[in-house]
């Protein structure tokens, strides 16, 4: 009896979830491959004989250099961001939790927290307007006569780069702030007490303490950074092309949706890729880090 | 002691440049939307309150407030039902696929949202629904409910079952005791997940691009308008969203701190869960 009203309990929850489920993220996410694997046709032609399924968007990204180029310099700029996030984030969070106490960390938090709720718009054109030719950055060195013409700053990848640190390095600070929270300070000092150095503590101590919360933030920053639009869009214009920008430029200037899927799809199976092997690696290195 | 000084000193040195670093660039469009002068740049030429004059005569700023308010509310609408739902389904039942389906609604937070934007804009145009508010309302709703799905989860994995039964052996039906005793305990996570939705909503950019057809919410009009050309105009817009989206997230770290208390104190949920003595009725001896 009770059995069966699971089972009807069960099938009444799992409708709006499977709606959700196959609706929002299944078969869009199938169409998309689908249609990545089929020639761009005029429409009086789609489903006739001649939409046949092949490999030919695939084919063009790597046989385009300026595609691939693409790809590779927005992953090596996201690892890139990813790891200076993490150097610069770690004291931060270190003090947060370990240093600072009470009413002081309290208050630190909430003024760290409160640029985290900053749209990213609003943070880029934060940086649009110091870093235009007649922006902020140049009145400013001008005025001290540090340079006499105008530099420009924008439509650089580097630009791009401090951008979207700017944007996501927060994503790093709150996991590991959330996991050196709960590291037990005697650890550190049973390990000084022990003769340890203050580098020996922090390589076996606490960084591998530390290690799940940058798993979970370099993460976060890695996915924002392959998947910003918005940052290289204003910051890098025509002269710092971006993946992103690439695939919306086949969706709405190209019309071309069969090759902006085939972008999609790579870029979507990339990062899901990317995920996994990081989860991998440091998922065995963190077993090995309990046994020892 | 020398040597903790300069500890301490090199701390706040580092934790003052990073604090600047974050909150120079913001000073500055801040700033900017107060100068009189009609490039958002310096020289200072005095107080002004004229561009936010201008945003508030400006149709197209407004309508886009407007629409972002009401998709955030069909972002809450849609996506807390379906969140507290899936909670429901995953923290109290086993049912065959229940990994595959668990890997399934978690996939969202680990996928760009620029590709849950285009998946969606090919599946929409399949089935011939036009983009628009509609459409960005389940298109952010498609991850949203993930977050949503964390939040009550959280807290259902703290509730003692037993309370649901010993409800039920007082006579309650099953769906009574969920809305009598379950659903009051998650209110604080229900509304601090109402509270992130609308948030998360407001904010979002990278799917709501795909999917918003000709209208705009205010994150999509901002970027618009700064592809045009540089404004105070836009300085004066952009405050009034900082201190929307600033205000929200205060807001909703605010109940889910409360949400995290309460928990871990159920009689404060629950009044009648712990009653002090005399308060209730004998129950009738069985």
């Amino acid at each position: 009896m009770i059995r069966r009203r699971n089972a009807r309990t069960v099938a009444l929850l799992l409708l709006p979830v499977l709606a959700w489920v196959l609706l929002l993220l299944v078969i869009p996410q199938i169409r998309m491959l689908d249609i990545s694997l089929r020639f761009k046709l005029p429409v009086d032609k789609i489903g006739t004989a001649a939409d046949v399924h092949t490999l030919s968007n695939y084919l063009e990204f790597v046989q385009e250099p300026l595609y691939w180029k693409v790809f590779i310099k927005t992953i090596y700029a996201a690892l890139t961001i990813t790891v200076v996030s993490f150097v610069i984030a770690f004291p931060i969070a270190y003090y947060l939790a370990k240093v600072s106490s009470g009413s002081w960390r309290r208050r630190l938090l909430v003024l760290i927290l409160i640029p985290f709720w900053v749209n990213e718009i609003v943070r880029t054109f934060a940086w649009l307007l110091i870093l235009t030719e007649q922006g902020v950055l140049n009145q400013a060195l001008r005025a001290l006569g540090l340079i006499l013409e105008p530099v420009s700053y924008l439509y650089r990848d580097s630009t791009v780069t401090l951008g979207m640190a700017y944007a996501y390095m927060l994503f790093m600070l709150f996991p590991l702030y959330a996991v050196l929270d709960s590291l037990d300070f005697s650890l550190v000092e049973a390990a000084q007490d022990l003769g340890a150095t203050n580098l020996r503590v922090l390589r076996h101590v606490v960084l591998p303490h530390a290690l799940p919360g940058a798993i979970a933030g370099g993460i976060m920053v890695f996915m924002l950074s392959v998947g910003t639009y918005v940052v290289p869009e204003i910051l890098g214009g025509k002269g710092a092309i971006w993946f992103v920008q690439i695939i919306y430029r086949r969706f709405y200037d190209a019309l071309n949706w069969n090759l902006g899927s085939a972008f999609s799809f790579t870029l979507l199976v990339l990062s899901m890729a990317f995920v996994g092997l990081v989860l991998r690696i440091f998922g065995l290195s963190v077993r090995k880090a309990i046994q020892s | 002691m020398a040597a903790a000084r300069l500890t301490r000193l090199v701390y706040v040195l580092y934790i003052g440049t990073f604090l600047s670093f974050l909150y120079v660039p913001l000073l500055v469009v801040a700033l900017l939307a107060f100068n009189a002068n009609p490039s958002p740049a310096f020289p200072w030429k005095g107080f002004t309150l004229g561009w936010f004059g201008e945003v508030l005569r400006d149709p197209l700023m407004m309508g886009a407030i407007g629409n972002s308010v009401l998709v955030g509310l069909g972002v809450v609408a849609i996506s807390v039902p379906i969140g507290v739902a899936t909670a429901f389904l995953l923290v109290r039942y086993d049912f065959v696929g229940k990994g595959v389906l668990y890997a399934l609604v978690m996939s969202p937070l680990i996928t760009p949202g620029v590709i849950l934007g285009v998946s969606m804009l090919i599946f929409f145009s399949d089935i011939g629904l036009q983009t628009g508010l509609g459409t960005a309302v389940l298109g952010q709703s498609s991850f949203i409910i993930s977050f949503v799905l964390l939040i009550v989860s959280a807290r259902l994995q703290k509730f003692d079952p037993a309370l649901e039964e010993a409800a039920q052996d007082l006579g309650a039906t099953p769906l009574r005791a969920v809305w009598r005793i379950t659903l009051p305990f998650l209110r604080p996570a229900i509304i601090a997940a109402c509270a992130v939705a609308f948030l998360l909503s407001f904010d979002n950019f990278n799917t709501t691009l795909f999917l918003i057809g000709n209208s705009a919410t205010l994150p999509i009009q901002v970027y618009s308008a700064v592809r045009l050309g540089l404004s105070p105009k836009i300085n004066a817009i952009s405050v009034v969203f900082i201190l929307v989206t600033v205000s929200l997230g205060l807001l909703a770290e605010f109940l889910r701190q409360e949400e995290r208390r309460e928990a871990t104190r159920p009689d404060e949920v629950l009044p009648w869960a712990s009653p002090a003595p005399g308060t209730l009725p004998d129950p009738e001896p069985t």
